[in-house]
């Protein structure tokens, strides 16, 4: 049976069913209006509980399911990376709250409890809200999120189609790889190497105990799990791309405990200790031996490119002598603590006075161990161990302070200032063991040579000051003015030693063979701020601000250039850090009616950076309109519309052939050095123009019926820099259509039934490539009792 | 020139804690005239001479607002025995309503919330509500540096969330301003918002923090607010990636929504990488090696360096 028919059929049954029990209803129902207050004991109850089934049909037109290595169609993985619904009876809603007017509770005055997702769908939330006025407050926040990512263009090698394989030497997993139906045996990578699934359990609690006392005590915890699996892409050193899978458990556990003091009157100072621990647990190995090799089941990598020996020359594919791994396993086991205090202090003695403060300081330790073996053959041997034994620390303080001073009842003064500093110094030895150095035949027996050790020892900081001041005035109590500016300084120091040991211990380096550097850079910011804003009266409200920075980033330097580079070391912070930078919003709003409201927004962000050699140009445009009317309990409209532009782009020296030398580029220019290496020059850029689209309607249709209807599309346009023939513009040109609709009849007094239909259509425009462009369409459809009580 | 900021930084401090003590004194002294008032109910009169009539008298004429003034949080306070005449009940937020009840209604003579500047409305209801870390910086937030009122997103009368008497629920009472996150949470790979596992005050101080530009959270160990999930990016790594920590998550990723995988800023990958890791004169970010031949076969660069925000074992962040 198609899933239309099936959807109506469902849909029907529910028609009638909700009809039947109509005709059933007690005459006294009420229909359109809220359940009435249920009162226990002191307590007013307000519940309701949805319970429903789901029922999803995901079909794309890209391959047959059966082509898939993961066993999903592509289209199924790219529903499940944006949408991730399925099929399954659900707790789509549940909602319970308690309170006792005039704080008559006896345990709590408020409580409120809100859940939904349980039973399968990807994101479970339960929130729970309780309190007792003067006595204490808890929330407790629960989220469960699976997560699932395989957009199969990321990390993807696009393998060309005119490899000369033998399909023979596949085992049988591996032929759904091959192209369908093209008989080139081309290697086609179908799934993203990047690929993730999944869960992060995150719990917050806080509990906060007398909060209206002249002392209170806050106390707090937060867990952040993550379990689950992930594909990357381990690069062999002169070998190639092999394809393992991690399993990770990784878990932040952080504790709260602080005080608020009110002793003085207006003023509260607090005292808080924060402390973090943080385990990563991440063991990983090569899960894509899918072929036949010459001594048993190997990973010849994903990136086929025999040009440049991977995974060897076209002659000898997959022989012996090509690079490949028969085995690997990696381990990531660590553990940081990273305890925290924090003073702080707000005062309020009157209106003309305010003023607020904050001093923080953490410390960080992290201590653990990196470790992988690969076994098969590279450019570098037969087989490679290597043991890194990471000390890192993270020291951080800031300090902030605020200020409002009213100099009249309409001139205000703002000011801002914050300091932050860090500093992360690093340490590891890094053992290095080879087997069969060189480049030998995989068959060749293993041979193992003395580690190699080498000590790094790295300190990274940087210190910024920023003050922000903004004289504020009332001209009317109607229409405000604002001006400000805003200081930053920034410093950035960087330095590194590295040099070998004799042994795994920490000790003196062999001799002559150190290599160190150091660099600074410093930039300073200067921005001036204006506003205005406009408010005749409480239904209408406009302000529009706007601030340009000047950056001026003096030129760094050091003792020692570092060997592989600085990342800051000629005078700017990365070439797409801007030097000039511009940003002007407008916001309105009109509210005519309490229950109308009327949007307008618009944003302008510029960048750039106006170096000869760097040409970074960035911007942002974004307006937009919104209208919201809930007129009554019988009608709701919404609809939106946005439209944002994007581009970023510097100038860029890729290396390539002249072949391949995209249009309008200059071969060899003044920007890129010329150094025979392929260099040239072009511009690194990317543009999309965003259009988004919504609206949607809810009415009574009938007196026990309501119907919604709804529609979203967001479409995507836009161009960028092509380095390579196989490369496509993949998610950039889309467009994302999300029809929907609900239908609720009230059965009997406070008893619904639902229907509700999504539609999700995802389709990318651009050219095919090697990997065809994602597309799919799914009907997700929800059967569901509410019963508000 | 390099402006020495621990010296900054000692003076800000020195600064703070001269203000703090200044303006507590000043607060004791003033608080001793407030402590008088209360024990005099003769005070209870503001300067126009009116005085507090009761929330019981506005009943009287306002049955159907202090029905649901009765259900609300805000009834409390016409219980409170500590508070002073003006903190109690309707006229707590409204002000003595002699002169009202006197004038048969006049509306001009009780505060109304209407027809004031934005900074009256908030100071009203900061009077109560300030003394609170999320809102202690409020009046330097952007919110109200743009003239937006707490009764824009809170109603005590006609409040459609009873939680925090929201007129509307989140995210949509925040769309009501801020259209293009809308359309953000609407890409196809985006944070779920809309799903409602994520709130917009999760990551954003809605009250206005420390942190002034976009009101942003950090982390117990002042970090972005971004690692509070993604803790895996946060490190200390042995080999940082500088512009992580230096520039921040959203030099390379767009937080709320992206048309681009893993919410990168641009594609490909590569462009992006380029971008900084160019041989040019004014870039001193390591450039890519010859044998990273763009057009001879395209390959991610994550492919071989995927660790790409820190490694504790590599500087080229391979593993």
């Amino acid at each position: 049976m198609s899933f239309e028919r099936y959807l109506l059929r469902v849909g029907c049954v529910v028609l009638v069913s909700a009809l039947a029990a109509s005709a059933q209803s007690d005459d006294t129902s009420q229909s359109g209006t809220a359940p009435a207050e249920r009162r226990a004991g002191n307590y007013i109850i307000n519940q309701s509980l949805e319970f429903g089934y789901r029922f999803t049909d995901v079909r794309g037109t890209k391959y047959p399911c059966s082509q898939s290595k993961s066993g999903l169609c592509q289209d199924q993985s790219m529903y499940n990376t944006l949408v991730n619904l399925h099929t399954g009876p659900r707790l789509l809603e549940q909602t319970l709250s308690l309170r006792a007017p005039g704080d008559t509770g006896v345990l709590f005055d408020t409580l409120y409890l809100n859940s939904f997702g349980f039973g399968g769908d990807p994101n479970n939330v339960a929130r729970l809200r309780v309190s007792k006025r003067k006595v204490y407050n808890l929330n407790v926040t629960f989220r469960r999120d699976q997560n699932f990512f395989n957009y199969d263009l990321l990390a993807n090698p696009l393998n060309p189609g005119t490899l000369n394989t033998s399909a023979a030497v596949f085992f049988a997993p591996q032929t759904i790889s091959l192209t369908p139906g093209t008989g080139t045996n081309q290697f086609l990578v179908s799934n993203s190497p990047h690929w993730f699934t999944n869960v992060r359990r995150m719990t917050d609690v806080a509990l906060t105990l007398a909060p209206q006392s002249v002392a209170s005590l806050r106390l707090g915890y937060s867990r952040v799990r993550t379990e689950g699996l992930n594909g990357w892409t381990f690069h062999m050193p002169f070998g190639t791309d092999i394809n393992p899978t991690n399993d990770q458990n990784n878990t932040s556990d952080m504790y709260r405990a602080g005080v608020d003091l009110r002793f003085i009157p207006k003023t509260t100072l607090s005292l808080d200790g924060f402390y973090t621990h943080y385990r990563v647990g991440i063991t990983g190995t090569d899960t894509n031996l899918f072929f036949a090799g010459p001594t048993g089941p190997t990973d010849f990598g994903i990136s086929w490119n025999p040009a440049s020996s991977s995974p060897c020359g076209a002659a000898s594919l997959l022989g012996p002598a090509c690079n490949q791994a028969t085995f690997f396993s990696l381990s990531h086991r660590y553990r940081t603590s990273i305890p925290t205090g924090q003073f702080s202090f707000q005062s309020h003695p009157g209106k003309r006075f305010d003023i607020t403060g904050r001093f923080m300081y953490s410390h960080a330790h992290m201590d653990g161990t990196y470790s992988h073996l690969w076994t098969g053959k590279t450019g570098t041997g037969r087989q490679q161990s290597i043991l890194s034994t990471p000390r890192n620390k993270r020291d951080e303080a800031s300090a902030d302070v605020g200020l409002r001073i009213n100099l009249t009842d309409r001139v205000r003064l703002l000011d801002s200032a914050r300091w932050f500093n860090w500093r992360i110094p690093t340490r590891s030895v890094i053992t290095t063991q080879t087997w069969n150095p060189g480049s030998v035949p995989v068959t060749t027996p293993l041979v193992a040579t003395p580690p190699t050790f080498k000590f790094f020892t790295n300190i990274n900081k940087e210190e910024r000051v920023e003050n922000q001041s903004e004289l504020e005035f009332d001209i009317t109590r109607a229409f405000g003015v604002r001006v400000g500016y805003r200081y930053t300084d920034r410093m950035l120091f960087r330095t590194d030693e590295t040099f070998t040991l004799s042994t795994s211990q920490e000790g003196p380096p062999a001799s002559g063979d150190i290599e160190s550097g150091q660099d600074r850079a410093s930039a300073t910011g200067n921005t001036g701020l204006a506003g205005i804003w406009f408010r005749p009266n409480e239904k209408f409200r406009i302000s529009a601000d706007g601030e340009i920075t000047r950056w001026k980033q003096a030129t760094g330097g050091g003792a020692t250039e570092f060997p592989e580079g600085t990342t800051f070391g000629l005078g700017q912070l990365t070439r797409i850090t801007p030097r000039r930078e511009q940003q002007y919003r407008v916001r309105a709003n009109y509210t005519p009616r309490r229950w109308a409201v009327v949007s307008g927004t618009m944003n302008i962000n510029q960048a750039n950076n106006n170096l000869f050699s760097d040409g970074y140009t960035f911007h942002n445009y974004n307006g937009g309109v919104g209208v919201m009317l809930i007129p009554n309990d019988r009608y709701t409209f919404d609809l939106s519309y946005n439209y944002n532009s994007y581009l970023q782009r510097n100038l860029i020296c890729p290396i390539g052939t002249a072949a391949g030398v995209p249009i309008g580029s200059t071969v060899l220019s003044t920007v890129c050095p010329f150094d025979n290496t392929g260099l040239y020059q072009t511009l690194g850029r990317y543009e999309n123009v965003n259009h988004f689209l919504s609206a949607m309607v809810q009415t009574k249709v009938m007196k026990r019926v309501q119907l919604g209807l709804g529609y979203s599309i967001a479409n995507s346009d836009g161009a960028q820099l092509f380095t390579n023939a196989l490369l496509v513009p993949g998610s950039l040109k889309n467009s994302y259509h999300r029809p929907l609709a609900d239908l609720q009849f009230e059965m009997t007094r406070n008893l619904f039934a639902k229907f509700g239909w999504n539609y999700y259509d995802y389709n990318e425009k651009g050219s095919a490539g090697p990997t065809l462009p994602r597309d799919f369409h799914a009907n997700s459809a929800t059967v569901s009792l509410k019963y508000a009580f | 020139m390099y402006v020495p900021v621990k010296r900054c930084a000692l003076g800000l401090a020195v600064l703070a804690l001269i203000l703090l003590l200044g303006t507590s004194l000043a607060a004791k002294s003033k608080n001793q005239d407030n402590s008088q008032a209360k024990a005099s109910p003769a005070t209870s009169a503001d300067e126009a001479g009116r005085h507090y009539v009761g929330s019981q008298t506005c009943e009287g004429c306002h049955d159907q607002l202090y029905k649901g003034f009765e259900a609300s949080p805000h009834w409390a306070t016409t219980k409170s025995s500590k508070m002073a005449p003006g903190g109690h009940g309707c006229e707590s937020c409204h002000g003595p309503g002699s002169a009202h009840v006197e004038g048969g209604g006049d509306k001009t003579k009780i505060f109304t919330f209407k027809g004031v500047s934005p900074e009256k409305i908030n100071e009203r209801c900061q009077s109560c509500h300030q003394q609170n870390e999320e809102r202690a910086n409020w009046s330097r937030g952007a919110h109200a540096t743009n003239g937006v009122t707490c009764i824009g997103c809170h109603s005590p009368h006609y409040a459609r969330v009873q939680e925090a008497l929201l007129v509307d629920n989140t995210p949509q009472l925040c769309y009501r301003c801020h259209n293009e996150q809308k359309a953000d949470f609407a890409k196809p790979f985006r944070h779920r918002v809309n799903e409602g596992l994520i709130q917009c005050q999760d990551c954003h101080n809605v009250h206005g923090g420390y942190i002034t530009r976009r009101s942003l959270r950090q982390t117990a160990s002042q970090q972005e607010v971004c690692f509070k999930c993604h803790r895996d990016k946060q490190g200390p790594f042995l080999y940082e990636h500088p512009p992580v920590k230096t520039e921040g998550c959203t030099s390379c990723h767009t937080p709320h929504g992206s048309v681009n995988a893993r919410l990168l800023r641009v594609t490909p990958v590569n462009v992006l990488c380029m971008q900084c890791h160019t041989p040019a004169p004014s870039s001193a970010s390591p450039g890519i090696p010859s044998f990273h031949n763009q057009t001879q076969k395209y390959q991610a660069c994550t492919m071989c360096h995927p660790a790409i925000h820190g490694s504790n074992a590599v500087e080229t962040f391979e593993y």
